[in-house]
């Protein structure tokens, strides 16, 4: 049987945020060929590379935001491709939340980069846009295969993302254990997806109200029976999904990767794949699976109760903010599945809403952390953030303004996001959920809040004065190697030197002296030659990190993500919320 | 119509953020800027006041027709919101941003930026982070202000968790050694309740549809002609109180207010107490009173009894305190009390009673005043001595006889002594609750008893008796710290011992607005 579909130019028309994206990544490794090599330093770490790369990458989300935003206004919304991607305002809609994410992540990226001496600019932001890519398209699909290659593009991109902080393990970790369970659970999604292809004859989701490109939706409609063939692979697409949104139980590597990938990697990602994830999941449950709703609601009902539940106390525990943050986000996506198993109209703008909410507020939290974060993953314990709004005000006050919009205070969007979500539980006839939802939102007060009592109201410790912490106990981390003796000192010791040398009144002036100090011990004893220039190193990160000023693009992106999470919580949801509404009609 | 309504409440929001803008080291400017602001918003309160009073309102309200709602709900005669304001905002849901007074809420603004100058001029000795500082008062008083001028519930909502981020900051930031974990549990506590009503406002919006119109103002609410059945009244009401009987508090809610009054910075327990104390009561009759007018009738017996519980405990509690801060916050929840006995002196058909309402809202107002001071006179000791245990005093009155004098005159209020403010208030609360229920007006009324008791206690402790031989009060007095009420700090009471006078000698004037 042969079969031909010849491409239109309104096909193509209808990926354009997509091609915007591809072009620009494919333009990124070409001009990261051809930038220019400043002074004697490696041509990776060229000023340009700083600049011209970040630049570029943004400028193609903005790009893809523009086509996104002419598809809304002059778009046909129809499936391209003879239907497997859709170009509804449903799509495009979790686009914008993508987009933002993107966009924000790759604006915290250059001082992140700067700071951690970490090159390979080229690649980093060329999987950057990949990943996007991947997420769009994943969001975007209407059919199974689609939806495959738009969740492994991003997966693959991620994984060399999340371990790009080459010389830290836990970024190792992170990316080979975001690997290792992530292709896992693809091959349950597509184990799922085979099964559902042998129940139904097709991979094509099918679209509402019409018969253009009839699929999986059609077949159910025409067989409401389901069979069990079609039941398992319902099951196994539910593990999947759930993997992806990282819901309870499937949650295991959400805290370790997104402890361990590089602060602005977790912002973008912990949105846009959560975004991604859910929206498809919303798309393939509630509405290709509707008809045999009976037979999965009562699962996705447990997965989100359990989600919501469990995410919120682990994260009571967790001591270090980006792990609690990482609980916190298996929490939201407890909230979130409420939208799908609510389903109709409402549950599924929720769901539109939300993301684009979170993305805001989640990106910019990580975004604050990002820049307190040390090249070995220190930084942000809860110890490391006692009395940051002593040493560094405005960056405690953007962590505190994301974290309270993250604990659903108003006016910023995470309220005015739960708030609708709640709505839609209680509308579609699930008062429980309502119940659940904001009982379990209490205890996640308790843990933002807990993060900011450490920031405002407890005094750092003496030794623990952040910009004075870590540059004396590389002093003597040189000294120890200029004398023979162990060339990596404990943390402990460290610390304990500290106190010593505490005399140093500035960051600046501290790794001064642990670079004199270090240099002294290079000359003195050969052996400490290949102990010292990471010490070096280490010494300028720390004295770029104490430097109470922060990089321009960190703040232009805690203020923009500020700003969106502020203007969605006040000013926007009044025709976002129709928007969404209209979007979720159309998925 | 020029947006009045607005600009007394997000005048303190932008006043907060020109002072977080100042140069950090004119501290006059930044000082004087707070309390100018403040000053200001409390100009503007009292004409809105005053043009409320005015024989035939509808001449301020140029644009709106002023609405007489509430005919559905027999229990409160009727609601009429002036100035109102509308906006859609998020029309779909229900949520619009609408703004209005009524008598009561004309008084709780009034009071709250009267307390806010109060408080701005009684922190000019903060030292610590002082331009946040005065924006978060600035933030709170905005909270405040929204929660009372709030005509949609939505917008209720927000505002009432606005005033929570101020006060949270402003009590662990600033407060006293144990001040994370008294901020934490403020929050907490706060945060359980206040969760409950976003269900219960959720489920009342989903309630009150017509057809796929949802809405949640609460003119519209109160006009339409949705009887909700009493069940779903009885669950909605209970959400409702959840967060009220939190902030006012009710008895078996009131663990955080001891810790939080007592760690938080003196004129932020001013605050905490005098205002947004208020706006748990002013919730209760507002929101519970008139939206579920079947399920208050049902229910007001158990609150008032968690109500009479809480007037004689902490009363009791209250007479064993050794920590004048906490001898107050326990005194403040048996006085909260007696106003949510006022409110829920329904009469055996469910009517609500106009003398219980009067008195409550007139005691507001004077648990307001008289709590204010007393807490700053506390503040103003402990600045000298460093100590707030009661038995490190003593004699204090040939001292600082200027400070005795004044203490006397706000515990005597406090105690409701005739002749001065809480008398009026507390009186009409009880004859409201007498004549409807004897059996509470008889047991709210033993609340004069031990107030008289702790109060005299904490006069008589403090100002009269022996001086102590040692301990931190001599020890500061040694050092001449220990200098009487100073001008600025008896300006900053002035006001107060003023309003206590004259609202005892004249009552009519605030229960006028009540009624009208």
């Amino acid at each position: 049987m042969s079969f031909t579909y010849i491409a239109s130019a309104a096909d193509w028309a209808r990926i354009a945020p997509e091609l915007v994206l591809a072009g620009v990544a494919l333009l990124i490794l070409l001009v990261d060929l051809l930038l220019p090599q400043t002074g004697s330093a490696p041509r990776e770490r060229g000023a340009a590379n700083f600049f011209v790369l970040p630049l570029l990458a943004l400028l193609g989300v903005l790009g893809a935001l523009a086509a996104t935003i002419v598809l809304f206004v002059v778009g046909d919304g129809q499936r391209a491709f003879f239907g497997l991607v859709g170009s509804d305002w449903g799509s495009l809609y979790a686009y914008l939340a993508i987009l933002s994410a993107a966009g924000l992540g790759i604006i915290f990226s250059p001082a992140y980069l700067k700071r951690l001496k970490l090159v390979h600019q080229g690649e980093y932001y060329a999987l950057f846009l990949a990943a996007t890519l991947g997420m769009m398209l994943l969001a975007a699909a209407t059919s199974f295969m689609t939806l495959f290659l738009g969740l492994e593009t991003l997966s693959l991109a991620l994984y060399i993302l999340c371990s790009f902080v080459t010389r830290r393990q836990s970024s190792q970790e992170a990316g080979m254990k975001y690997f290792l369970l992530s292709s896992f659970a693809s091959a349950f999604l597509l184990y799922g997806v085979a099964l559902i292809y042998g129940a139904t004859g097709t991979t094509r989701f099918g679209a509402r109200g019409t018969s253009a490109f009839p699929g999986v939706l059609q077949f159910l409609q025409a067989h409401p029976q389901s069979t069990t063939l079609l039941l398992i692979g319902i099951g196994l697409l539910t593990v999947g999904f759930a993997f992806k949104v990282s819901a309870i139980p499937f949650q295991m590597w959400t805290p370790d990767v997104y402890e361990g990938a590089p602060a602005p990697v977790t912002a973008f990602m912990s949105v846009g794949t959560k975004a991604a994830a859910l929206v498809a999941f919303a798309r393939v449950f509630a509405v290709v699976l509707a008809p045999v709703a009976a037979d999965w609601q009562a699962v996705v009902w447990a997965l989100a109760v359990l989600t919501m539940v469990g995410g919120n106390l682990l994260a009571l525990v967790q001591r270090n903010a980006k792990r609690l943050l990482a609980y916190s986000s298996v929490a939201h996506a407890g909230y979130l599945l409420i939208g799908v198993v609510v389903g109709g109209a409402t549950g599924l703008a929720a769901i539109l809403f939300y993301l684009l909410c979170y993305a805001f507020l989640n990106a910019g939290a990580f975004g604050a952390l990002s820049a307190l974060e040390r090249l070995d993953n220190s930084g942000c314990d809860r110890e490391d953030l006692r009395g940051l709004w002593f040493r560094r005000p405005w960056l405690a006050g953007f962590l505190a303004f994301f974290l309270l919009g993250l604990a659903g205070f108003p006016p910023m969007a995470g309220f005015a996001a739960k708030y609708y979500l709640f709505f839609a539980a209680l509308q579609g006839g699930h008062p429980e959920l309502l119940l659940i939802g904001v009982l379990t939102s209490v205890l996640g007060m308790y843990y933002y809040l807990r993060l900011i009592a450490a920031m405002f109201m407890e005094p750092a410790r003496e030794a623990q004065a952040e910009p004075l912490e870590a540059t004396p106990a590389l002093a003597v981390a040189g000294a120890g190697a200029g004398a023979g003796m162990a060339p990596r000192v404990p943390g402990a010791l460290g610390r304990a030197a500290s106190t010593r040398a505490s005399g140093a009144s500035t960051g600046t002036a501290g790794a001064a002296v642990a670079v004199k100090t270090t240099a002294q011990a290079t000359t003195r004893r050969a052996p400490a030659v290949e102990q010292a220039p990471e010490t070096h190193e280490q010494a300028a990160e720390e004295g770029a990190l104490a430097g109470s000023s922060l990089s321009w693009t960190t703040w232009l992106g805690l203020g923009l993500a500020a700003l969106g999470a502020l203007a969605l919580g006040t000013v926007l949801p009044f025709w976002l919320v129709d928007l969404a509404l209209k979007a979720a009609a159309t998925l | 119509m020029f947006p009045m309504l607005s600009t007394i409440i997000f005048l303190p929001l932008l006043g907060g953020i020109v002072v977080l803008l100042l140069p950090r080291e004119r501290v006059n400017v930044i000082r004087w800027t707070a309390l100018g602001v403040a000053w200001l918003d409390l100009l503007l309160a009292l004409g809105v006041m005053l043009a409320y009073a005015q024989p035939h309102p509808t001449a301020i309200t140029v644009g709106t027709v002023p609405l007489v709602v509430g005919e559905a709900s027999p229990t409160v005669a009727s609601v009429t919101f002036l100035l109102q304001e509308h906006l859609s905002w998020l029309p779909a849901l229900g949520i619009n941003y609408s703004l209005g007074v009524d008598g009561v809420s004309v008084l709780l603004m009034t009071l709250t930026t009267l307390l806010t100058v109060v408080c701005i001029a009684a922190s000019f000795r903060v030292e610590q982070k002082l331009r946040t500082y005065l924006a978060f008062m600035l933030l709170l008083e905005s909270g405040l202000l929204g929660v009372f001028l709030a005509t949609n519930l939505f917008l209720f909502y927000v505002f009432w968790e606005l005033m929570l981020i101020p006060a949270y900051f402003l009590v662990g930031g600033w407060g006293g050694p144990r001040r994370v974990y008294a901020a934490i549990k403020f929050v907490l506590y706060t945060a359980v309740g206040s969760f409950l009503m976003l269900a219960g406002i959720i489920a009342l919006g989903y309630y009150y549809r017509t057809g796929g119109h949802y809405t949640l103002d609460l003119t519209t609410i109160l006009n339409s002609s949705t009887h909700l059945n009493s069940t779903v009244q009885l669950w909605l009401f209970l959400a409702f109180a959840a967060a009220f009987a939190v902030k006012t508090p009710l008895v078996p809610f009131h663990s955080w207010l001891p810790d939080a009054y007592s760690e938080a910075p003196a004129p932020v327990t001013a605050m905490l107490a005098g205002a947004m104390a208020k706006a748990g009561a002013y919730g209760f009759l507002r929101y519970c009173l008139t939206l579920f007018p079947d399920a208050a009738h049902r229910l007001a017996p158990l609150i008032s009894t968690l109500a009479v519980i809480g007037i004689l405990y902490c009363a009791l509690m209250a007479l064993v305190q050794s920590d004048m801060k906490r001898l107050l916050a326990y005194s403040s929840i048996s006085h909260l009390g007696v106003i949510t006995l006022g409110i829920f002196a329904l009469s055996a058909q469910g009517m609500a009673s106009q003398q219980g309402i009067d008195g409550a809202v007139l005691q507001m107002v004077n648990h307001g005043i008289t709590i204010t001071a007393l807490f700053l006179i506390v503040g103003f000791l402990e600045a000298r001595t460093g100590t707030r245990r009661l038995e490190d005093y003593g004699g204090m009155a040939r001292r600082l006889p200027i400070m005795a004098s004044v203490l006397m005159i706000a515990c005597l209020s406090s105690l409701g002594l005739p002749g001065l403010n809480s008398f009026a208030g507390e009186f009409l609360a009880l004859l409201g609750v007498f004549r409807n229920n004897a059996v509470f007006g008889v047991l709210g009324t033993l609340v004069v008893v031990p107030a008289a008791w702790y109060m005299i206690r904490l006069v008589q402790n403090a100002m009269m008796g022996v001086r102590p031989a040692g301990g931190p009060v001599v020890a500061a007095e040694r050092k001449g710290g220990l200098p009487d009420l100073d001008i600025g700090e008896f300006l900053v009471l002035l006001p107060l011992l003023v309003l206590i006078f004259y609202i005892g000698v004249h009552p009519l004037p605030l229960t006028f607005f009540v009624e009208h």
